[in-house]
């Protein structure tokens, strides 16, 4: 005999036609990675760039760093004679040799430094350095002389600037 | 024979549906992961475009530079530009080449130093700039760096890095010049 169902029972679940509640992601992901996409291509990266450390004196000490300058710099004159990476002619001042690129001035300033297997040297690696491009002179010569400086582990090279800058190699 | 209770429940449940496995993929990290890098691209994409202009820094032959280091700096930039024209940029700001801009950028630099006297300042200039445009910017960072230091009453060392980009292997060096 079948058992009568009391009305404060509740329903059977199967009486219940399930609602599939479900977030469609599918446009959300589709315009994330549209804008990763457009990030990826558009962001330009600055890789590649370094740098050289160079401090320059404070003003309020000029009078001690004058007194401390003993040396004789070594004046390097750079002149660019086109837009090109090796459109520049050098000049130095004083006995050393004449060099026509940063190389050789690398190789010559090497060459020159006094040691015990060189006793003809004439500088050491104290001396100071002017690099003292002309008013119309390309940054990228004055900057290729002044890396060659700073391979041959010259540790006070200086730009003209009417004060002495000291680079940190 | 009938089968006992428990047998027929078995067979009961056998008959019946299986059970359903859900197979959708968990989409959840994927998503965090492509927001996390959008975000990371929306910022680093405005600060490189505020404190970088487009310009062509030199390229040394196998250069003796070094990568930069995480110290606080602002990046200054010397464009190659005309002496009418904006000469130099300092974040945001745009400064004439003539005397009323390089007063303009001292004082900008003194600003930078009060705020930060242990700011390193990047000089970036570009490869076809003429020294007569650089070397004045030399000069305002030492005299800001003094102005600032008299102000704070201590002392601030004026250090600039010098800003190249080293050539990738097998690099256009050449046609990178010409431009």
């Amino acid at each position: 005999m079948a058992r009568r169902r009391n009305n404060d029972e509740p329903r059977r679940a199967s009486n219940v036609v399930p609602v599939p509640i479900a977030l469609n992601l599918t446009p959300m992901i589709d315009v994330t990675f549209q804008l990763l996409i457009y990030f990826l291509l558009g962001t330009s990266f600055v890789l590649g760039e370094e740098i050289y450390r160079a401090d320059l004196p404070n003003r309020s000490d000029v009078r001690s760093r004058a007194t401390e300058v003993a040396d004789e710099p070594i004046v390097v004159r750079v002149r660019s004679l086109g837009s090109g990476p090796d459109d520049y002619e050098l000049d130095i001042d004083g006995p050393l040799s004449k060099v026509s690129s940063a190389a050789e001035l690398e190789a010559m300033l090497n060459a020159s430094i006094v040691s015990i297997s060189n006793p003809q040297g004439t500088i050491t690696r104290a001396n100071p350095i002017v690099i003292a491009p002309t008013a119309d002179a390309r940054w990228e010569h004055a900057i290729e002389v002044f890396d060659a400086a700073v391979k041959a582990r010259f540790g006070r090279v200086a730009f003209a600037t009417g004060m002495n800058a000291t680079v940190r190699p | 024979m009938r089968a006992s209770p428990h047998i027929q429940t078995v067979r009961r449940r056998a008959r019946a549906a299986p059970p359903q496995v859900s197979l959708g993929a968990n989409l959840t990290s994927l998503i965090d992961l492509s927001f996390l890098l959008v975000v990371f691209f929306v910022l680093v994409g405005r600060i490189s475009s505020t404190e970088r202009v487009a310009l062509h820094p030199p390229t040394p032959r196998d250069p003796a530079s070094e990568l930069p280091g995480d110290e606080s700096r602002v990046v200054l930039n010397v464009l190659a530009s005309s002496a009418s024209d904006e000469a130099y940029a300092l974040g945001s700001d745009r400064f004439r080449g003539d005397t009323g801009g390089l007063t303009a950028l001292r004082t900008r630099l003194v600003d930078v130093y009060l705020a930060n006297p242990k700011a390193r300042v990047n000089l970036r200039a570009d490869r076809a700039a003429r020294y007569d445009r650089v070397e004045p910017v030399m000069r305002l960072i030492s005299a800001a760096a003094a102005e600032a230091s008299v102000a704070l009453a201590a002392p601030i060392e004026p250090r600039v890095n010098l800003v190249v980009l080293r050539e990738a292997q097998g690099g256009t060096r050449g046609a990178k010049a010409k431009q």
